[in-house]
C-alpha cells in the first residue's frame, strides 16, 4: 500500500489517484509465459511478479491450493481450481451444543486474519443455513459462538499489531453481502456483527493504526457502521452495491478502494472497460481523496481486455477532475 | 376460513410448532387438505418471497417460513392428490466446478413455496449428469447456477448437451447467479434470467403454467 493510498485513507490530498492491482495466483498458472510477458508491459502496476510457478505455489495461502484443506477451526475447505480461493464444504459445528462445547483454537500466526475472520467464520463454523436459524430464533447460542469467534480474533489481532507489515495500516476482509443485500438484514447485522467488528477493532484503533477493510456483496446500507466501528477505507463491489449508492453513501464521506467490476472483465469490449474505469473516476473522485480504484485479474479476463484496463487505469491515475 | 388465514400468518413468522398444529387441527375439522396447502400455506409463502424480493425480510425469515412450510406439508402429504399440489418439477444444481450452493438453495426453497417440486443435484454438476436427471425425471424446468465468471462457461455446455441430448425443447432453462446477466442468458440460448431467487420462482412458475397451457 502505497504513500497515496494512506493519503486517500486520511483525506490528505493525494497527489495521485491510488490504484491497485490483485492478481489471482490462477492468472499466472493458466496464461503462463503469455501472463509474464504481460506483466512486463505494465510494471507500475505488478509490482510483486513471481520469480516462478514454485515461488507463486509458495506465496499461496493453502486454502488456494486444488483439494481440501482443514483450518485451525476444524473447517474443510474444498477447491476445485489451483489458483484460486476455496469454499468450505465442512462445517465443524454442527449442532447448538455443539457450540457450547467449541475451543477456541490456539494461536495460528500462518493464517493470521484471513478473509472471512468473523461474519463469515460464523457461517463456516455452522453452515449457511445452520446459521441463518440461529439468527432468525435469535438463539442464545448464537452470541456464544460469536463470542468465542471475537476472542480468537482479537488475539489475532493482538498480534499482527506486533508485526512491522501492519505497522500503519492493518487491511482485513469479511464479505457481509450478498448481490442484492445482507442476507441477515441491517437490524441483526447491527444487533450481532457490528458489536462483533468494533471489539476486534478497538485494539487497532487504540495503537493508532489505520484500517483497511474489504467486504463483497451489496453492502452501502452499512458501510457508515463499518466506519463507526473503525474502519477507515472500505473495499466494495461495483456491482453488487451500484454506482449510484456508492456516490449517496461515500463521496465525501467514506473513502473507499471501489473495485472494478470483475464479473464484466471477461464479456466487455475493451472500449466498455476503459468506460467503466472513467465511469467510476469521473463519478467518485474528489480532490481531497477517499477514492481508490481495484482492479483484479483472474485467469479467464481476455488480455486485450486487462490491457484496456490497465491502460485506462494509467490514464485517470493522472485524473484532477 | 380464520383457520388459514392462521396458518398463513403462522408460517409467515415462520412458527413451524404451530403451522403443523392448525394444520393437524384443519384436517380434523375437515378442511380438504389442498385448500390448507393452496389458501393457507402457499399464499403465506408467495408473501414472504415478495417481502424477500423487496428486502424487508431476509434470508432468516425465510428460511424458517420454508421449515414451516416443508413440516405442515409432511402432514398434508398423504391427504393430498399429488396431480393437484405439484404445478411442475424443476432440476436444480449448480454448474461443474462451483461448489457454491448458498443461492441455489435459496432457489430451491422458493420453487418448493411455488408448488414446484425440485430434483436438486447439488454443486459441482456435470452437464452429463443434468441430461441424464432430465431423462430420468422429465422436468418442466431446469435451474442453472454459477457463482464464479470462471465457470459460467459451464452453464453453456451444459445447456448444449442438453441441446445434443434432443432434451431441449421439453425444458425451460433458468439461469442464475451472481455475474450471470440478461444479455449472457440470451446470448447462450437460455429461457429465463431473474436477479434473485423470488423472481425466479416467480417466472419459473410462470413458465411452467403457460406450457401446462399450451
Amino acid at each position: 500500500m502505497n504513500e497515496h493510498y494512506f493519503k486517500a485513507m486520511t483525506w490528505d490530498h493525494p497527489t495521485e489517484l491510488p490504484i491497485s492491482l490483485g492478481v489471482l495466483a490462477s492468472f499466472w498458472f493458466e496464461l503462463g509465459d503469455e501472463a509474464f510477458y504481460f506483466a512486463k508491459q505494465y510494471p507500475e502496476f505488478f509490482t510483486n511478479v513471481p520469480k516462478d510457478f514454485e515461488e507463486l505455489r509458495n506465496r499461496m495461502p493453502p486454502r488456494w491450493r486444488k483439494g481440501e484443506w482443514l483450518d485451525e477451526w476444524g473447517c474443510v475447505w474444498s477447491n476445485e481450481f489451483e489458483g484460486m480461493d476455496a469454499y468450505v464444504t465442512g462445517h465443524p459445528v454442527k449442532t447448538r451444543e455443539d457450540i457450547l462445547t467449541l475451543q477456541v483454537p490456539e494461536n495460528d500466526v500462518d493464517n493470521l486474519l484471513p478473509h472471512g475472520f468473523m461474519y463469515l467464520r460464523l457461517l463456516d463454523l455452522r453452515g449457511f443455513e445452520e446459521a441463518m436459524y440461529d439468527f432468525a430464533d435469535e438463539a442464545d447460542e448464537l452470541q456464544v459462538l460469536i463470542d468465542k469467534v471475537v476472542a480468537y480474533n482479537l488475539k489475532q489481532v493482538d498480534y499482527a499489531l506486533t508485526l512491522p507489515k501492519f505497522e500503519r495500516v492493518l487491511w482485513l476482509g469479511d464479505d457481509n453481502g450478498m448481490q442484492t443485500g445482507l442476507a441477515i438484514g441491517a437490524d441483526a447485522w447491527r444487533k450481532y456483527i457490528k458489536p462483533a467488528y468494533a471489539k476486534i477493532y478497538a485494539p487497532i484503533k487504540a495503537a493508532s493504526r489505520l484500517l483497511y477493510m474489504h467486504t463483497d456483496g451489496c453492502i452501502h446500507e452499512i458501510m457508515p457502521d463499518l466506519v463507526d466501528c473503525g474502519v477507515d477505507m472500505i473495499n466494495p463491489q461495483f456491482r453488487a452495491n451500484g454506482l449510484d449508492n456508492l456516490v449517496r453513501v461515500c463521496r465525501g464521506k467514506i473513502p473507499i478502494n471501489l473495485d472494478l467490476d470483475r464479473q464484466m472483465f471477461p464479456f466487455a469490449t475493451p472500449s466498455q472497460l476503459r468506460d467503466h474505469v472513467r465511469e467510476c473516476v469521473e463519478s467518485l473522485w474528489l480532490p481531497q481523496g477517499g477514492l481508490g480504484i481495484n482492479c483484479e485479474l483472474n485467469y479467464d479476463i481476455p488480455l486485450e481486455n486487462a490491457a484496456a484496463l490497465l491502460d485506462a487505469l494509467r490514464e485517470v491515475k493522472h485524473y484532477k477532475g | 376460513m380464520q383457520i388459514l388465514t392462521e396458518i398463513s400468518e403462522n408460517l409467515q413468522k415462520g412458527k413451524a410448532k404451530i403451522v403443523t398444529q392448525l394444520v393437524e387441527q384443519a384436517l380434523a375439522e375437515g378442511v380438504p387438505a389442498d385448500d390448507i396447502l393452496q389458501v393457507g400455506m402457499m399464499p403465506g409463502m408467495d408473501i414472504i418471497a415478495t417481502k424477500f424480493k423487496n428486502n424487508e425480510v431476509f434470508v432468516p425469515e425465510v428460511l424458517i417460513a420454508a421449515r414451516a412450510m416443508n413440516q405442515g406439508t409432511a402432514l398434508l402429504k398423504p391427504h393430498l392428490d399429488s396431480a393437484s399440489s405439484v404445478i411442475g418439477k424443476c432440476v436444480l444444481g449448480t454448474v461443474k466446478g462451483d461448489l457454491h450452493d448458498i443461492g441455489k438453495n435459496l432457489v430451491r426453497m422458493m420453487l418448493e413455496g411455488k408448488g414446484i417440486e425440485v430434483i436438486d443435484l447439488g454443486v459441482d454438476v456435470p452437464a452429463e449428469k443434468f441430461v441424464a436427471a432430465i431423462a430420468e425425471h422429465q422436468p418442466d424446468c431446469v435451474a442453472l447456477s454459477a457463482l464464479l465468471t470462471t465457470t459460467m462457461g459451464e452453464i453453456t455446455a451444459t445447456i448444449a448437451a442438453i441441446e445434443v441430448a434432443g432434451l431441449r425443447d421439453s425444458v425451460s432453462i433458468l439461469v442464475g447467479g451472481a455475474p450471470v446477466t440478461e444479455s449472457f442468458c440470451q446470448e447462450i440460448g437460455a429461457d429465463i434470467y431473474q436477479p434473485d431467487a423470488a423472481s425466479a420462482a416467480e417466472a419459473a412458475k410462470a413458465a411452467i403454467l403457460a406450457k401446462k397451457a399450451a
